[in-house]
This record gives C-alpha cells, structure tokens and sequence, in this order.
C-alpha cells in the first residue's frame, strides 16, 4: 500500500511538471493557434541561462526574475526574426519551422553548456519535505498552481486575453477593432517563453538539467494540453495530473520503466481518436 | 460641405491585376452613402481600401482631415471608422458577449461601454437572449446583426458596412436594413454601405455611387438612380 501512495505521489509530482510545460503550450495555441514544437528546448535553454547567471555569482531569485525577463525577450524575438516572415505561410512550413526551432535551441544548449548532466539548485527549503513528495516538487506544484490561475483568469477575464484569443482566431476581424494583432502575438510568445522558463527552472532540480531535460516532457506536456483541452488553460494542470498518474503505475505494475513514453502517446492518440477537444476543452461549433 | 471621408484617385491591384481605377468618393459627416455594383466590380476592395487592408494603393485615403492611406488597420479602426467585412467577420469560437466586449477593444470609458451594450439590445433584442451562445451557432442574420453591434460598440465616427445582405432572406434583409435606418436617424450615424441589392440600398441612401469595372460610373442622390433607364434595367430589374 505504501509502495502504491509512492508511486501516486510521484505521479502527481510529475504531472505537475507536465502542467507546467502544458501551460506554455496552451499560452501559445491561444495567442497564435499554432502548436510549438520548441516550447520544451526553449525551456531548457533558459534554464541553463539561469544556471549561468547563478554561476556568475547572482542569488538565486536575482538569476531566476533575470531570466524571466530574458525569457520573454527571447520569445518575443523569436517571433519577430523567425516567425514573423512566415506569417502568411502554409501550416506546414510553421511546423517545419518549429521542428527547425527545436533542433537549434537543443544543439545550442549543448553548445554553450555542454551534454554532462548538471545539478540545478532549487530554491525551496528542505524542511518542506515529507515521506511522499521533495521540497522541490511541493514548491514545483505551488507555483504551478499559481500560474495556471494566473494564465486563466487571463484569458478568461481580461480585455487583453480575449484580445489575444481573437486575434489568433481571426486577424483581419480583429484588426478591424483595432486590436494590434501583430504586437499581441509577439506578446504571447513573450509569455509562453516566461512560463516555459519557470517550468524549466522549477524541473531541473527534480530530474537534473541536460540539454534533453525536456525532449520526454515535451510529449507528456502534448498529452497533458490534449486531455484537458488545448483552448481550455484550466484543463492543463488535470490533464497533467492524470497523463503523470497514469504514466506511473502503468510503469510501476503494468509495462515497466522501459516503455512510459509510450502512455503519452497512447493518450494523445486516444483523446484525439475519442474527444478531440479534451476532457475540459470548449466543442467549436461553426455553421457553415 | 466638408466630407467626413474621402477617397481620391484610389489605384488599387492584387498582384498585376488592377481592380481600382482612379476612384473617387466622398462621404459627408451624418449621411448614408451607398456603393452599388455588380459581383467583382470593386465594392469589397473600396472598403478594404479605406482600412488600408490592400497590399498595393495609390491615391489618397481622408479621414476627419487626415491622411489615412499609409496607418496601420487597426489604428484606423482607433481613429473611428469600425469596419464591418463580408462574411460578416464573426469571432466564431467567443461568444456573443465575448464579440461585443471585443468591440469596445480600444475605449477607455467603461460606464459609456456599459450604456452602450443597453443600446445595442434595443436595436437587436436577439442578441441579449444568445449572449453567453458560441457566436458560430447563431444564424447567417444573427451573426450580421452581432457585426454591426460590435462596430457599434468602438463607438465610431464612421460604419462601413460590406454587403449586409448577403445570404440572408429578403425579410431579415428588410429588417436590417430597418435598422440600419434607425440607427441613422437616431444618432446621426455616417455610413458608407456596399450593396449588390440595390433597391433595398437605396432606400436608406442620401447620396449613391455605382461602380463598374472598378471606376465610378455614376453618382448622385438616389433619385437620380431610380429615374435612370440603364440603371432600372440592370441593377433594380424593372
């Protein structure tokens, strides 16, 4: 029995990484419709951009909002430089670009930092540990919360957000309300490069930094976007729950360690087959 | 009399192909001003001109003593004049609610925002009951009425409107047209409105262009339409 809560704990620890990660996801379908590939190798790569500044010397919080900023900086150039020319593209040139983005931000981070795994600090104190789930992962998952409110109330609430579901949805009818949708879009690939940088610092110190950290993640934090609902942000964080439960005991009792991956797939494949829209996601009716 | 916007001299190409030949029109502040023509005269591309929606313009766009032609769409849309594009441009994932709140994008006095969904249900009741329905679920002229009711909502100077009849049926089309009357005569809207349905149209017109080929072949008050033999024979059918 106790063997079994273990491995529920863990599963909930790592659905709440794949929340994290999902969040990005969701930030980035919602601003842009576009699924990105590279959302995981943009993580990992602002994390190792942390690990430099804290090298460099800074406390941790100091490298950890510098590298927010940077995040979104990032993001929004990323955008500017290599989406923004192919804009009025065909969707498959966006994933081929996409795939592109991924490889580079991956050869990059081993590039600059180099393929050894490294140890990141975490920044939550060791007392918050219990028999179930590290400091680590506690503060992993409060901080997940918070963000998936953050992101929520967002796009539900805001004039802004709804402006940003918009102009993805419908640039020229967006425009024609004097939405800026150029500068909107740059805007939500600021945001998801600061949330993916907080998933990204928040997993290194529970599964170790390497260039890859996020190459398994990214799959999950898909299954976990599908199953709650890509246009839903709320849904990201049960979907990551039960894509990390699942994942767990299926590996723990049911198929081995060896074949996990496999139960991402298996669910993207599954909510895709039986509801596309996800568990919590909004039905699309459109009248033609 | 000053016109609240106008077009001078507008060329106007997709690629090679032009489709605006040296147009010129004038919309005076406080009138409805129809553009009539057939299917591909130019009608669409005249109001995509004004919104600066076209790749390749030349020619002059005024707008309230302005020069517009070179301003980005949606500080156009900013500076008063609340686009409604064919097809009616409906944000089909968000709701009725949803739609309208977008309208109000760019203004900054919440309590006029507030008065002003009160005023949008009294000309379109319909929307009240579909407030919180997903706006693609609404019918062809549900979704037209939603359009003019989220222009409403910038509060504009200027409405253009693109074909507000299309694919409706000829009484919902009566009854926008209805509307769009009251509209006019309660608040002094100015409207520039591009119709294939020229009889309809030119009831509620002050002052009417035709275009044809992509230049203005006629223009003048709506009288002038209706006495025109060519005119009767071609675009009103008797």
């Amino acid at each position: 029995m106790n063997e079994f809560l273990h491995q529920l704990a863990s599963g909930v620890a790592s659905g709440f990484i794949y929340a994290s990660l999902a969040l990005a996801l969701v930030m980035i379908y919602q601003s842009t419709n576009h699924i990105n590939f590279a959302q995981g190798e943009l993580a990992t790569f602002t994390t190792y951009i942390a690990l430099a500044l804290i090298n460099l010397g800074l406390s941790y919080w100091l490298a950890f909002a510098l590298t927010l900023v940077i995040s979104f900086a990032l993001g929004f150039v990323i955008d500017q430089v290599i989406l923004r020319p192919v804009a009025r593209a065909p969707v498959v040139s966006i994933v081929i670009v996409f795939v592109g983005l991924y490889v580079i931000l991956n050869s990059l981070s081993g590039f600059f930092f180099g393929y050894v795994t490294r140890t990141f600090p975490g920044p939550f104190p060791d007392s918050w540990s219990n028999p179930f789930l590290s400091a680590q992962e506690i503060g992993m998952i409060l901080v997940t919360v918070v963000m998936l409110l953050g992101v929520f109330v967002f796009f539900r609430y805001t004039t802004l957000g709804l402006a940003m579901r918009a102009a993805a949805q419908n640039p020229v009818s967006s425009q024609l309300v004097g939405v800026p949708v150029k500068r909107l879009i740059a805007l939500g690939w600021g945001l998801a490069g600061t949330i993916g940088a907080i998933a990204g610092m928040l997993t290194a110190p529970i599964i170790f930094l390497d260039p890859n950290m996020m190459s398994g993640i990214l799959l999950y934090g898909f299954a976990a976007a599908l199953l709650g609902g890509i246009n839903n942000p709320a849904g990201a964080v049960p979907g990551g729950i039960i894509v990390g439960v699942v994942e767990n005991l299926t590996g723990a009792y049911v198929i081995g360690p060896e074949l996990k991956l496999t139960v991402a797939l298996v669910l993207i494949l599954g909510v895709l087959l039986v509801r596309p829209s996800g568990l919590f996601g909004h039905v699309i009716v459109t009248r033609v | 009399m000053t016109a609240l916007l106008e077009i001078r001299n507008a060329d106007v190409s997709y690629g090679k192909t032009p489709i605006l030949k040296g147009i010129n029109l004038a919309v005076t502040a406080g009138s409805v001003c129809v553009l009539l023509g057939a299917n591909g005269a130019g009608k669409t591309t005249t109001l995509r001109t004004i919104s600066n929606l076209m790749v390749q313009t030349r020619g002059e766009v005024w707008f309230s003593g302005q020069r517009i032609e070179r301003k980005s769409t949606d500080l156009i849309a900013r500076l008063g004049i609340a686009h409604v594009p064919d097809g009616r441009g409906t944000l089909t994932h968000l709701t009725v609610e949803e739609n309208l709140r977008l309208g109000a994008y760019t203004r900054r006095d919440p309590a006029g925002v507030e008065a002003d969904y009160e005023r949008i249900y009294q000309y379109f009741p319909v929307l009240k009951r579909r407030l919180h329905q997903q706006a693609g679920t609404l019918s062809g002229g549900e979704q037209q009425m939603l359009a003019i009711g989220r222009a409403l909502m910038s509060g504009p100077k200027l409405l253009l409107l693109d074909e507000p009849s299309f694919g409706l049926a000829p009484l919902i089309v009566r009854e926008i047209f209805e509307i769009l009357a009251q509209i006019k005569q309660d608040e002094n809207m100015s409207m520039l409105i591009v119709e294939q349905n020229a009889a309809i149209a030119l009831r509620v017109a002050d002052h009417a262009y035709l275009i044809e080929t992509g230049e203005i072949v006629m223009g003048g008050p709506p009288a002038h339409f209706l006495d025109d033999a060519a005119v009767r024979r071609s675009y009103l059918g008797y």
